[in-house]
């Protein structure tokens, strides 16, 4: 596996406080990677560290594999969707797409090709001549999500992309960042874990500046070895499914009326666990819905 | 005249002039470094302040940017004091008898020798408006940091002839563009060539120290 970012042991302090605490985190290129921690874990000095925004204390950031945030070398190739920052008020979308994008070093007919492009793609074709000051807060954080985009960077950051738009332009949005996973690669910080579950091919849990655990999704929610009933009962003991199942491990959650089935993969798929299973339930409850894995948040809860 | 120049050369040369491009030159000299500071000092502060500066660092050079910004608001300056030149001559020709072409282009030849003049006060209100995320306190810095260059020019004048610890101020005096401006008064084409090279100079001295201090701050 190729990475597109290593970090190795950064740190960066504000004045006594350690942002990051020694962060060592490798980034897969051609993927999507979230970005998962408490506020304050660390998560935007990373990218503001990565982007050459801050200037770290002390470790090592290979960025595409040409050392740290350098202009000449990385202008064009990365771009940030940073958080908290204003786009100029009284420029208009698409001109200031058209600038940036000439930055990075497109023609000026690429340039405006490529910015038009991406306004339509983010449902801004219809306001990319008003002014940035009338545009309301979700449709300029869609101008913020396209401005990354603009000129087909290698690396994108996005810091909350998703955070102030309307439920609409989530999913439009998911599906705009997810069709890009591919070709691009992308990290995402965000605190909406069904949206990281949804979008992401990885995850890294950062905690306090320091431990960064990457693994893929479908490992973290445990897609492939994790089948939940949610029942209208549950049964007094998992005696008898387990007799029926002996290579499975069950779990009996009163709160929430589930039953967890853990499975090897290798040995059993999970409709020959629901077809043993399935009709022995059904003799003494009902059951509501079967999910597969867990969700990222109860992980993240576990976690961190 | 002659007292108000403090000066026989610039005395003659600007003996016989048009008195609408001297009330003009006289106007344009005395209100430009303020407005200039007024207009320009949040500029850079301003982008830090907001973050705005964020979507650009990635793509280009911290010193592009700067540098861009000093060139964008001198372009600026420039533009408004050739409006203001316009204006000049448009309540000569409504108010007097016998405006002429040539005083237009003698209004311009003020407008241009005001530009250099204000250039070094860019270069300084800019320079100051790295160090802060704020643009009024930016402000605030260079309307303080112009009084400071006022005061040093008037302390050397002050002193002109002292000797002792006084004297060191005709040396700090050279920093400022205070003490040059008088060379912009000149006809002498070599003359305005050296006021212009002096505040150049000035000019890109204080957007750099500026700049040393921004290119290795956190935006």
């Amino acid at each position: 596996m190729t990475h597109a970012v290593t970090t190795t042991d950064l740190v960066k302090k504000y004045g006594s406080n350690r942002a990051l605490n020694g962060l060592t985190i490798s980034i897969p290129s051609f993927a999507i990677t979230g970005l998962v921690g408490a506020n304050g874990a660390g998560k935007t000095t990373w990218m503001m560290s990565v982007a050459g925004f801050l200037k770290i204390n002390s470790g090592s950031i290979n960025l595409l594999n040409s050392g740290p945030f350098n202009p000449n070398i990385h202008c064009g190739r990365i771009s940030i969707l940073p958080q908290d920052s204003d786009l100029p008020n009284e420029s208009y979308p698409l001109e200031t797409l058209i600038h940036y994008a000439r930055l990075q070093g497109l023609t000026r007919s690429d340039a405006v090709r490529s910015a038009k492009a991406i306004l339509e793609a983010v449902n801004m074709g219809d306001r990319m001549n008003s002014p940035i000051r009338s545009l309301s807060h979700g449709m300029r954080k869609r101008v913020m999500i396209a401005q990354c985009f603009v000129g087909n960077p290698e690396l994108i950051l996005l810091d909350e992309p998703l955070s102030g738009l309307d439920p609409r332009e989530v999913a439009n949005m998911r599906s705009f960042i997810s069709q890009r996973g591919s070709q691009q690669t992308i990290v995402i910080s965000s605190h909406n874990l069904h949206d990281l579950e949804v979008l992401c091919d990885y995850v890294a849990f950062i905690k306090k500046g320091k431990t960064a655990r990457l693994r893929t999704i479908d490992e973290i929610t445990n897609k492939t070895g994790l089948l939940t009933y949610a029942l209208s009962m549950l049964p007094d003991s998992t005696a008898g499914i387990s007799a029926l199942l002996p290579n499975c491990s069950f779990e009996l959650s009163p709160e929430t009326n589930q039953l967890s089935c853990r499975f090897q993969p290798s040995q059993l798929s999970p409709a020959g666990l629901n077809a043993i299973l399935i009709p022995h339930l059904l003799e003494t409850t009902a059951i509501i819905t079967i999910t597969r894995g867990d969700t990222l948040e109860n992980q993240m809860l576990n976690e961190l | 005249m002659k007292h108000i120049t403090k000066n026989d050369n610039v005395y003659n040369d600007i003996e016989g002039k048009h008195p609408v491009e001297l009330f003009y030159a006289l106007l344009v000299f005395f209100y430009t470094p303020l407005l200039v500071v007024l207009v320009s000092a949040n500029r850079i502060s301003d982008d830090i302040g907001s973050g705005s500066i964020r979507y650009i660092a990635f793509r280009c050079s911290r010193f592009t940017w700067s540098f861009g910004k000093f060139l964008g608001q001198a372009g600026m300056i420039g533009l408004a004091l050739l409006l203001s030149g316009i204006g000049a001559y448009a309540v000569a020709l409504i108010r007097l008898h016998g405006t002429s072409a040539e005083l237009l282009f003698n209004i311009f030849g003020w407008s241009l020798r005001a530009w250099i003049y204000a250039i070094p006060f860019l270069g300084l209100s800019m320079g100051l408006s790295h160090l802060t995320r704020s643009g009024s306190k930016a402000t605030i810095l260079g309307i303080l940091a112009i009084s400071g260059c006022f005061a040093i020019s008037a302390m050397d004048m002050l002193f002109r002839n002292a000797s002792g610890w006084k004297a060191g101020f005709s040396y700090i005096a050279t920093l400022v563009p205070e003490s040059h401006k008088i060379l912009l008064w000149r006809s002498s084409p070599i003359a305005v060539a050296t006021g212009a090279t002096w505040m150049i100079t000035l000019a890109l001295c204080y957007l750099f120290l500026g700049y040393l201090v921004f290119r290795k701050r956190d935006i």
